[in-house]
């Protein structure tokens, strides 16, 4: 995946939208996710983890203040961080340049609103799908979607849709990671993915005879039908390889009971943010997946903790009232301290090479809310952990760069001839991570 | 584009009103410009991304034409030049206009039309035409859920430039077909009258139910004593039993539920108040009707949400004992199946036992001895080892507290399908090549929804005889000529105009009838158009278009984006959000079916609830729980959408409200006009509720700072009257800190009101003119499935036009819609 066409279809697009014809992009077949058959799997692969939640944090209580430094002070809510602060790096000032509160929020991952998505010149691919892309087959799972209520997450596929959760309960991921299918059921999918590959030859041929009575425009919208053949063709041949491969043991004991003794399900919002993040965990532990997303919801009612009363969103719009300030800060303390909990059982793992799994795993904390009382898009709250960055700063974005520019850096570490994400052109200054 | 059309509508009213001023020639408009625009729309500044002194005044692209119409606009509403002391004669304005006008009608007469590209079906438009081409059941089952949810643009989900196709599209299709299929076939299989399970089951019986905790039960009957709606899970009635969870149900199928069931202390005061002491929130409603309802939940396999899905409602009187029955469609396959008291105190029973104990244990001397008893049931089960739940709710079940008793459920079907397929699709492979053909073309012309030529077939019909007719019938579902609506001429066929027809307002395939107007080539005409209208507006089908137009031309998508805080408990406890949606859905067919002037969507003196929802308003009167249609003579401040909950509620977040969000809704969704958005660098005023400040107060500066002002002069007027309701459509006089509620306001032009009923009066024939377009395009946009166009506007102010004199009555500018240009065209 060296040259990635962007510019031309960019071209393409802007001529279109100059002379008023609107259309989505489609995607070119150059883009298509690059197959297990091409890459070389290296011993220790880069990864990436990403944890998103949509109302923001008080500020005084997260965003360190001054200009970038080492020596920063952690104002109360961040000192959750204390013990692993060597190991992330925190951003000041660093958004968008979105605005539409908590629409635009869903927008954390590929900085673009929602309703622009399908439309957007620059491509609405979300940073871990594009991770994904390039990860492809290598593992069982490109990529794992974990919590997102009603199904959706943060993350957005290369034509902008937004991405459904692969899994709608822990248990359900849990299975999709260790559960060996009984044979018949292995004979069920088998069969399927056969008769889905002479599906898709049938359909195709059907759909060049259909291409040939459309107008231009109409042929290029017929385009993502044609890439989408192409790009299913190669998904079911890499399920079909993944269906006769064993599935891994669950390396973790206390999660496997969870499972088992069926409490895993159902635990309030704490229980269940532990819960995905173990899975995350140990998905990228038995490298079943290299790219997961946990998208904590924002309407998921009362969080479960001491002192806590008033659901997180109505506690967001605190009105300056300490007692809601007060609970609200209790949630952020335990997302951060979840957050806290993953770094460093990344850390404590050991990979043949010496390198610890948290030395080729990026772990991403964004908010696309920077504030949940002024519904206010501008300096997000975001922290780095993990992969070859140097850490241990307090960053003062002060170049006017997008965050994708970050997310720009982020995929270098995993492709470094990567040069453009989105409507990021150069990697966030200041900001070293390969 | 989306102020394009508003901005036209001024155009042209600057034309019509024929200012006789004499004009400009080209340099004195350029002089013009230099003297009151260049300076901040010019090579120093640009604001608002506008420069006009480069603005070429003829070949423009679609883009300058609208910055031209947008300087036109801005000068004659006297917005431009934005300082009072730089502001324009009238002269001054119409020489400026009269300039410019001619100019844009001729730039605009060459403008060509946009076309609709090639459109996917949508999530909803892919359900509902499968359930019509294989009569499966989609309520219970949605086969198109593996599916990412549609793209949203203009507020709808059908724009055919939004609407993707993704691999993940693909693969959803495939396994989509697969089950589509699947439940198909599965219809030619089941056995009638092959099923039956009674609850209590008796002694020996084959299948067997089991209870859920706090479900007290004896051999005779059970009783359910509250509505378990939290997290949405029903552990009542569960069918299976739970060592009996092999799928029961071998087919799907249409299944007869009998209940035996009686409604005890619904009415009780008593008990309601020994709830109450529990801290359990119930307040009892005697004027509700006892309702209880059966429900599906899968196990959760698929990605999809588990939430169960109701199947069947029953309702009882106080007190009463009835045998009732309905004839609902179940699928096959492993699931449980609950039934849950609706209108039943809303708590989750091991919780409450556990506060029932807490309460009991902690507080021994007052409330404690009312449930005298229990805590030596719950103190030796828990000796026991046992978790002492189901103890105290057997205790509390001696307790005269609201409950429905059934005698019995039985559960038995599948009932004859006189429909199904016949086995002949699925046992017939190759020789068979007749009825192959035959049969294949017939379903490949319906799911196609046009004449298919034998070339065509010809792939699937060798498929067929390869891989078997459900095979074929696969394919055919994943095909682009099933995924697409597909119009190839730029005036459209009569098979694409049934097609659009039907996709608009069923949302859903064309039927026997559209099909055979379309072959005989008879569906353009106009009485044709206007028959087919009236019959499909009666047809059930048009309930799809109600509900999604109304929701997506006001935006109610919002209610579920940013639902209600817990705190509203009436809200939730009463499932107030639907009531919202069925009012605003009935009103809207009320309008429409009566041919409503577009003046009654603000002014009406009538709306449509029931019992519950009457009860919220605090309108008194309306009894049961079915929706009637309810004067409002008494009711002014619920006149019209403004009065209604679900516009009042997706006007707020669910938590507080705006005056500033709420003026910018009326602004977008009613009058079609949304304001520009702030400048990048301002700082949003972040609320303080205190009690230190009024809103007013805090949001002073809109009215200070000129810049501000500009913008918030139209917001926020709009936005205090209606601060009277509440996050969740209530009236209330004060806010929770106790500051009285202030909702008065001064429009632009000066004119003052006190409330929403004084702002009501003061919408005039100019903004109700604005509602009238707005809601034209709106039925535009989602008619053709693309956005409305510069070139469109011609004939949207020729609509307009015609219906003004009649008020523009709402079936009429429907009619417009499907007789449009537009909508006839590619």
């Amino acid at each position: 995946m060296s040259h990635i066409n962007l510019k031309s279809s960019l071209n393409r697009r802007t001529f279109l939208r100059a002379s008023g014809v609107s259309l989505a992009l489609p995607y070119l077949s150059a883009m298509l996710p690059r197959s297990a058959r091409a890459a070389a799997s290296s011993a220790n692969p880069q990864r990436l983890a990403v944890i998103t939640q949509d109302l923001g944090v008080l500020h005084d209580t997260f965003f360190p203040v001054g200009a970038s430094s080492r020596d920063y002070e952690m104002p109360s809510v961040l000192a959750e961080l204390e013990s692993i602060r060597d190991d992330i790096t925190v951003f000041s000032n660093v958004d968008h340049g979105i605005t539409g509160g908590h629409h635009a929020a869903h927008g954390i991952l590929n900085g673009v609103k929602p309703e622009f998505a399908a439309n957007s010149p620059f491509g609405a691919i979300s940073v871990d799908q594009r991770a994904a892309e390039i990860v492809g087959a290598q593992v069982r799972y490109s990529s794992l979607r974990c919590w997102g209520s009603k199904s959706l997450s943060s993350s957005y596929s290369r034509q902008g849709s937004r991405l459904p959760a692969s899994a709608s309960t822990p248990s359900e991921l849990y299975q999709a990671l260790f559960l060996e299918g009984s044979t018949e059921e292995k004979q069920r999918t088998r069969a399927l993915l056969h008769e889905g590959k002479s599906i898709l030859d049938l359909v195709s041929g059907d759909a060049k005879r259909l291409a040939r009575e459309l107008d231009k425009a109409d042929n290029e919208k017929l385009e993502e039908y044609f890439d989408s053949v192409r790009s299913v063709e190669l998904q079911l041949g890499d399920r079909d390889q993944w269906l006769d491969r064993p599935k891994p043991t669950c390396p973790d004991a206390a999660l496997e009971k969870m499972v088992t003794t069926g409490k895993v399900d159902g635990q309030g919002n704490s229980g269940n943010l532990r819960a995905w993040m173990d899975l995350m965990y140990v998905a990228l532990l038995t490298d079943s997946t290299r790219v997961t997303t946990t998208s904590i919801p924002m309407n998921d009612g009362v969080w479960d903790l001491p002192g806590v009363t008033t659901a997180a969103h109505a506690l967001s719009h605190h009105g300056k009232e300490e007692w809601k300030m007060d609970q609200f800060r209790t949630i952020q303390r335990c997302i951060l301290g979840e957050y806290q909990r993953f770094v460093e059982r990344l850390k404590s793992d050991q990979q043949a090479d010496g390198t610890s799994l948290l030395d080729s795993t990026m772990v991403l904390y964004a908010s696309g809310l920077s504030n949940g009382a002024t519904h206010s898009n501008k300096n997000l709250p975001v922290l780095l952990a993990g992969g070859k960055a140097n850490h241990g700063t307090h960053i003062n974005v002060e170049s006017k760069q997008p965050l994708n520019s970050l997310y720009l850096s982020m995929l270098q570490s995993f492709d470094p001839s990567i040069e453009k994400f989105n409507n990021a052109d150069t990697p966030l200054a200041g900001v070293e991570l390969a | 584009m989306k102020t394009t059309l508003a901005i036209c509508l001024v155009a042209l009213f600057a034309t019509s009103s024929g200012f006789s001023a004499e004009t400009l020639d080209e340099a004195g408009f350029t002089t013009f410009l230099e003297q009151h625009c260049v300076e901040c729309h010019g090579p120093e500044k640009q604001k608002g991304d506008l420069r006009l002194d480069e603005l070429p005044l003829s070949e423009l692209t679609p883009q300058q034409l609208e910055h031209w119409q947008l300087a036109v606009e801005q000068v004659s509403e006297f917005d431009m030049p934005p300082d009072d002391d730089l502001a324009l004669s009238d002269e001054e304005i119409a020489k400026f206009t009269g300039f410019l006008t001619p100019r844009i009608e001729h730039e605009l007469s060459s403008v060509s039309r946009e076309k609709v590209l090639l459109r996917r079906l949508n999530k909803e438009q892919y359900s509902n035409t499968v359930r019509d081409l294989f009569g499966i059941n989609i309520t219970v089952e949605d086969p198109a859920a593996p599916l990412p949810p549609d793209e949203i643009s203009e507020g709808f989900d059908n724009l055919s430039s939004a609407l993707t196709l993704s691999d993940l599209h693909l693969d959803a299709y495939l396994s989509a077909a697969d089950d589509v299929v699947r439940r198909w076939a599965d219809r030619a299989k089941a056995v009638p009258d092959s099923f039956r399970i009674e609850a209590p089951s008796p002694p020996g019986a084959k299948a067997k139910v089991g209870f859920g905790r706090g479900t007290p039960h004896t051999e005779d009957h059970f009783d359910l004593m509250h509505s378990a709606w939290t997290n949405r899970r029903f552990k009542t009635f569960v069918f299976p039993a739970k060592d009996n969870n092999n799928c029961l149900l071998p087919h799907g199928g249409v299944y007869r539920i009998t209940v035996d069931a009686e409604a005890m202390h619904t009415d009780n005061l008593e008990g309601a108040a020994l709830l109450k002491e529990l801290n359990l929130g119930w307040d009892p409603d005697p004027t509700q009707t006892p309702q209880f309802g059966f429900f599906l939940r899968r196990p959760s396999r698929s990605i999809t949400p588990n939430i169960d899905q109701r199947v069947a409602t029953f309702e009882l009187e106080h007190k009463e004992r009835r045998t009732m029955t309905r004839e609902v469609w179940l699928p096959g396959g492993q699931y449980t199946l609950a039934v849950n008291f609706d209108t039943g105190p809303r708590f989750d029973p091991a919780q409450t036992a556990s506060r029932f104990w807490a309460t009991s244990v902690s507080d021994g001397e007052s409330s404690g001895e009312k449930f005298e008893g229990h805590n030596s049931t719950a103190m030796e089960a828990l000796k026991r080892g046992h978790d002492p739940c189901d103890e105290i709710l057997n205790h509390m079940a001696a307790l005269p507290l609201p409950r429905i008793r059934f005698h019995s459920i039985v559960i038995e079907g599948p009932l004859d399908d006189p429909d199904a397929p016949t086995t002949d699709y699925f046992s017939r492979v190759d020789s068979e090549t007749e009825f192959q053909k035959k049969e294949l073309k017939q379903f490949a012309e319906r799911a196609f929804r046009r004449p298919v030529q034998d070339d065509e077939l010809a792939p699937y019909l060798a498929y067929a005889q390869e891989k078997g007719y459900q095979a074929a019938v696969k394919a055919i579902l994943c095909s682009p000529s099933f995924l697409y609506l597909r119009e190839t001429d730029d005036s459209l066929d009569d098979y694409a105009v049934a097609n659009r027809l039907s996709y608009f307002l069923w949302n859903t395939m064309p039927d026997d009838e559209l099909f055979n107007l379309a072959k005989n080539g008879s569906l353009r005409d106009e009485d044709t158009l206007r028959n087919q209208l009236a019959r499909m507006l009666e047809d059930e089908r048009a309930a799809s278009f109600i509900e999604r137009f109304t929701h997506q031309w006001l935006g109610l998508g919002n209610m579920d984006d940013m639902p209600a805080s817990s705190d509203y408990t009436y809200y939730h406890d009463f499932f107030v959000k639907e009531l919202f949606q069925k009012e605003t859905g009935l009103f809207f067919k009320h309008l429409l079916k009566t041919n409503a002037p577009a003046k009654e969507l603000v002014h009406s003196d009538y709306t449509f609830m029931n019992a519950p929802l009457a009860r919220y308003y605090g309108i008194d009167g309306v009894k049961g729980s079915a929706f009637e249609k309810v004067s409002l003579a008494e009711f002014p401040t619920r006149r019209g959408l403004l009065g209604q909950g679900s516009v009042l509620t997706t006007s707020a977040n669910g938590i507080d409200t705006s005056p500033v969000v709420r003026g910018i809704w009326v602004l977008e969704h009613l009058l079609g006009t949304p304001p520009s958005p702030p400048p990048p660098d301002v700082e949003v005023i972040e609320p303080d509720t205190r009690g230190t400040q009024t809103i007013r107060e805090m949001y002073e500066v809109h009215r200070t700072e000129n810049s501000c002002n500009r913008c918030h002069q139209d917001i926020d007027p709009l936005g205090f009257a209606l601060e009277n309701f509440d996050p969740v459509g209530q009236w209330r006089e004060e806010y929770e800190g106790g500051l009285e509620v202030d909702s008065w306001g001064q429009m632009p032009d000066g004119r003052k009101f006190d409330d929403i009923v004084g702002l009501r009066q003061l919408i005039d024939d100019q903004q109700v003119r604005l509602i009238a377009h707005h809601l034209l395009v709106r039925f535009l946009i989602c008619a053709t499935g693309r956005e409305m166009a510069l070139a469109d506007q011609k004939e949207i102010e020729s609509i307009l036009d015609q219906s003004a004199p009649e008020g523009y009555r709402l079936n009429d500018l429907l009619y417009a819609t499907i007789t449009s240009e537009a909508f006839l065209s590619k």
